[in-house]
């Protein structure tokens, strides 16, 4: 799997791209606490990845997480439904703010 | 970089051990290197025995003996140490022989010291490393061991793959896909009649993973002693968890109370996947439910009890993601419409049955890639049983 982070309109967006399991949540987690460590609104895109297990759930819980108690924020954006369902089945949706898109997620982070 | 090493110098002139501590006086006192000298093969192993030495120096023509396969044999015994060769200049063939037989370099006669001390310093450093990687190899096959215990550990955590009570009858099983997971399972008895089952997946795998399963399962078996109903027994494992979670981990699970007298499942479920119900010859049914929140995530998280009714013949199912979710070469799932296929399949087997030809159909479609996630599974048959027809 491979991380691209970027720069949009002021917020860090992190885009995974392929599986996030068991085997790549190490590479995910490197990837999202660095970008957690140098930016206070984060971005992840989810419509890159496949497939993401509970060891990736984990990682987007920390970094919310993180941010919140830095006074940061966190959006999760672009996610297809086959990902959104694993985060309802958890019941993240319920703490996690998920938007169809950076753009509609851009009064959040105001 | 200069290292302090334990160096054996066997040659047979008199003058040797002389012009090396005069040469290497500074080393020597500065505690770099240290020397001791043998005359004969058989006076360095004698001290080879008493003491650990880094590098053997040796003239290959000590007289009347084979130095070549001393050599060799040296290197047999003492895998740690190095061996360098003394040799008269143009005796290229006796050199190549000794480099063959094992000799890590060698210096040429009539010796030059500054090269000397130089060779000696490079191959304490080539020792230095062999031996940080003897060490390193050493801690990593102790962290396997521990590994290994930890996986029995866990695997002895476990309550066993069955019970068979009445008309009861449960096959529950677990593959890892590390040396330990993050996965389990249980089953106890409440009362007589009432038996407590539980399905869940701790997030990560491995040791950490495997530490917060076994704080996970104890919570549940303890707490459910005390409430009677599963989502109050979620309520107080949840804020259990939630108060010392540093390292933001979480359990999904689902945990039910299959009533033996009342042919009833009492179900919670915290973030984890639905219960499939399964009846003779007809379509497995997801149970949908409302999911409480994974545990060990939020404190004020409200759980539910569901009920759900038997009917005869049927059997439910509790699994992992390991399952829906297992990925062939191609990358596809293993997905819901298999899962239910081979369950539909497979709905008047036993439990045990059921459960192995789900496993070695998810074998079977994930072939020739390694497995990605646990796979755990644990099947629930009740028949009730008929009282004899009396005439």
């Amino acid at each position: 799997m491979e991380i691209k982070i970027a720069e949009e309109d002021g917020i860090t967006v992190v885009t995974p791209v392929g599986r996030v399991d068991t085997s790549t949540s190490k590479a995910f987690e490197d990837g999202v606490m660095s970008a957690v460590a140098s930016g206070k609104k984060l971005a992840i895109r989810f419509n890159e990845i496949d497939y993401m297990s509970s060891a990736g759930l984990r990682v987007v819980l920390m970094a919310g997480k993180k941010l919140t108690a830095s006074g940061g924020a966190l959006a999760l954006i672009d996610m297809p439904e086959k990902i959104f369902s694993v985060f309802r089945i958890s019941g993240f949706d319920k703490i996690l703010k998920i938007f169809p898109n950076l753009a509609e997620s851009k009064e959040f982070f105001n | 970089m200069a290292t302090l090493a334990n160096i054996l110098v066997l040659d047979d002139e008199e003058d040797t051990e002389d012009l090396v501590r005069q040469y290497f006086r500074h080393q020597i006192s500065k505690g770099l290197f240290e020397f001791s000298f043998a005359k004969c093969h058989e006076e360095s192993l004698d001290l080879l025995k008493r003491q650990a030495f880094d590098i053997f120096v040796s003239d290959i023509n000590v007289a009347g003996m084979d130095g070549i396969s001393f050599i060799a044999q040296l290197r047999r015994k003492y895998p740690l140490m190095r061996s360098v060769v003394i040799s008269a200049y143009g005796d290229i063939n006796t050199l190549r022989a000794a480099m063959r037989g094992g000799a890590h370099d060698f210096v040429i006669k009539p010796i030059d010291f500054k090269d000397f001390s130089d060779t000696l310093n490079k191959t304490a450093d080539v020792v230095k490393k062999l031996k940080q990687s003897e060490a390193t190899t050493k801690k990593l096959s102790a962290i396997s061991d521990e590994l290994d215990v930890s996986a029995k550990l866990q695997r002895s955590m476990l309550p066993g793959n069955v019970v068979r009570k009445g008309g009861l009858e449960i096959w529950a099983d677990t593959v890892p896909a590390a040396e330990v997971g993050g996965d389990f399972y249980d089953f106890f008895w409440l009362s007589d009649t009432k038996l407590g089952v539980v399905m869940a997946d701790v997030s990560g795998k491995n040791v950490s993973a495997a530490m917060f399963a076994l704080i996970g399962k104890t919570l549940i078996k303890s707490f459910s002693k005390s409430y009677p109903s599963p989502a109050e027994c979620f309520k107080y494992v949840n804020k259990s968890l939630c108060a010392e979670n540093v390292a933001t981990m979480f359990i999904t699970a689902m945990y039910g109370i299959f009533d033996l007298e009342k042919n009833e499942l009492l179900y919670t479920n915290a973030g984890h996947l639905p219960v499939v119900s399964i009846r003779p010859n007809a379509d497995p049914i997801f149970l949908e439910c409302d999911p409480g929140m994974a545990l060990g995530i939020w404190e004020e998280t409200a759980f539910v009890d569901n009920a759900h009714s038997f009917s005869p013949g049927e059997m439910i199912l509790l699994y992992t993601d390991g399952v829906t979710e297992a990925a062939n070469k191609e990358g596809d799932e293993y997905d819901k419409e298999r899962f239910l296929e081979v369950l539909k399949k497979n709905s008047t087997a036993i439990p045990k049955a059921l459960t192995e030809a789900l496993i070695a159909s998810i074998r079977e479609f994930t072939k020739g890639t390694p497995q990605s996630d646990d796979i755990t599974t644990l099947c629930l048959k009740y028949r009730l049983r008929v009282a004899p027809n009396v005439s």
